[in-house]
């Protein structure tokens, strides 16, 4: 199966719970979603995807100055946005939940 | 303090703006400007050049169109609109587009005085005669508040707008009738198509100098055939005026004169 469809389903859940654990920039959120496991994600889809957040209202962003570049723009995950991940987390665990006991059941 | 933004950038954004040429303007316009933050963030980090580490733009417009919710670039309609909307955003994007729009942000201060001078000194000399007007001031105030928080509000933002083309439509009319505006006796006069006024052989008409079929000479107020008032200068480019500075319109002949200049031979009597 092409992971990358799976992906793209969850891909809100994901950035929303990277961003869970800190704020981050686009680059720096695509880097620790690599890290843990989801290498096929694009740099296009994170960022569009934090378009889409953004303009929902889930998370909020602010301007960060760098000494190597141009400033940053970080996001951070608003108390809309934590609220849907906590409802996006439950969802899915029952999803997986659902679909492991009927891969279950098929097996045996 | 600004940086010098990555020279890859620019071009792979031009690439990505032109692949999603079709969306509406002001989405376009959004995008491309958090994009090429985003896009110089990704050039500053990376040694590798964009198009390797991103992939062709094209592709990565229909990612980014996609994850962001909207129908794939590459199945927008080009409409006429779409089009015209696209090349807006291809120039507002372009180096010279950019540069004019820094260089309007900073001079945008002083049209908004402008305009607030130009609606009440142009809108009295068309209908009101010209002369001083006491409303060039609180305009000229209103003029720079509806400007200076145009971004804030859609009430100032109208207000910007229909002052700006309210100023447009002034400046139209005035070159219409004539920018010969501090005094309206001389609007619909040849002056406006020609600086001189009316040229004869041996150079600008200063006068006219009328008389009956008998000889004798007689006063006349002079219109063309669309009943505008025919307008001579002083030779100079300059309506004629007295010896306290008025204009002189009519009529003629304008200067004291008892016989014609020269020998001129009446024609026959038709």
């Amino acid at each position: 199966m092409d992971a990358t469809q799976l992906l793209k389903g969850v891909l809100d859940v994901a950035v929303m719970a990277v961003l869970r654990n800190g704020d981050g920039y686009g680059y720096d959120l695509l880097r620790r979603l690599r890290e843990v496991g989801l290498e096929e994600i694009g740099d296009a889809s994170v960022y569009g995807t934090l378009r889409r957040l953004y303009e929902g209202g889930l998370v909020s962003s602010y301007l960060v100055p760098s000494e190597e570049g141009p400033a940053r723009r970080y996001y951070s995950l608003t108390k809309a946005g934590r609220d849907q991940l906590g409802l996006s987390i439950k969802t899915w665990r029952l999803f997986v939940e659902t679909l492991e006991e009927l891969f279950g059941k098929e097996a045996a | 303090m600004n940086k010098v933004i990555d020279p890859q950038v620019l071009p792979y954004l031009m690439a990505v703006e032109s692949r999603l040429g079709g969306m509406p303007l002001a989405e376009a316009e959004e995008i491309l400007k958090d994009l090429e933050q985003h896009l110089a963030e990704l050039a500053a980090l990376e040694t590798e050049p964009l198009v390797e580490r991103l992939g062709p733009a094209d592709a990565y417009a229909d990612e980014l169109a996609l994850s962001a919710g909207w129908p794939a670039s590459s199945l927008y309609q080009r409409t006429f609109l779409g089009r015209i909307s696209a090349w807006w955003t291809r120039i507002s994007w372009s180096a010279i587009g950019r540069r004019l729009a820094r260089d309007w942000s900073e001079i945008r201060p002083g049209w908004w005085i402008a305009r607030g001078l130009i609606i009440p000194f142009f809108l009295t000399a068309l209908y009101a005669g010209g002369g001083f007007t006491w409303w060039v001031l609180p305009s000229a105030v209103i003029s720079v508040l509806l400007g200076r928080y145009s971004a804030t509000a859609a009430v100032f933002r109208a207000g910007d707008w229909l002052a700006t083309v309210l100023t447009l439509w002034v400046l139209v009319a005035g070159l219409l009738n004539g920018v010969g505006i501090y005094d309206s006796g001389i609007r619909n006069t040849y002056l406006h198509d020609n600086p001189f006024g009316i040229v004869g052989p041996s150079g600008p008409i200063s006068d006219f100098y009328a008389y009956t079929v008998d000889g004798d000479p007689v006063e006349v107020f002079l219109f063309d055939q669309n009943g505008s008032s025919v307008q001579v200068t002083d030779g100079h480019g300059n309506p004629p005026s007295d010896e306290n500075g008025f204009p002189i319109t009519a009529p003629y002949p304008i200067h004291e004169q008892v016989a014609p200049p020269g020998d001129v031979p009446f024609p026959d009597r038709p």
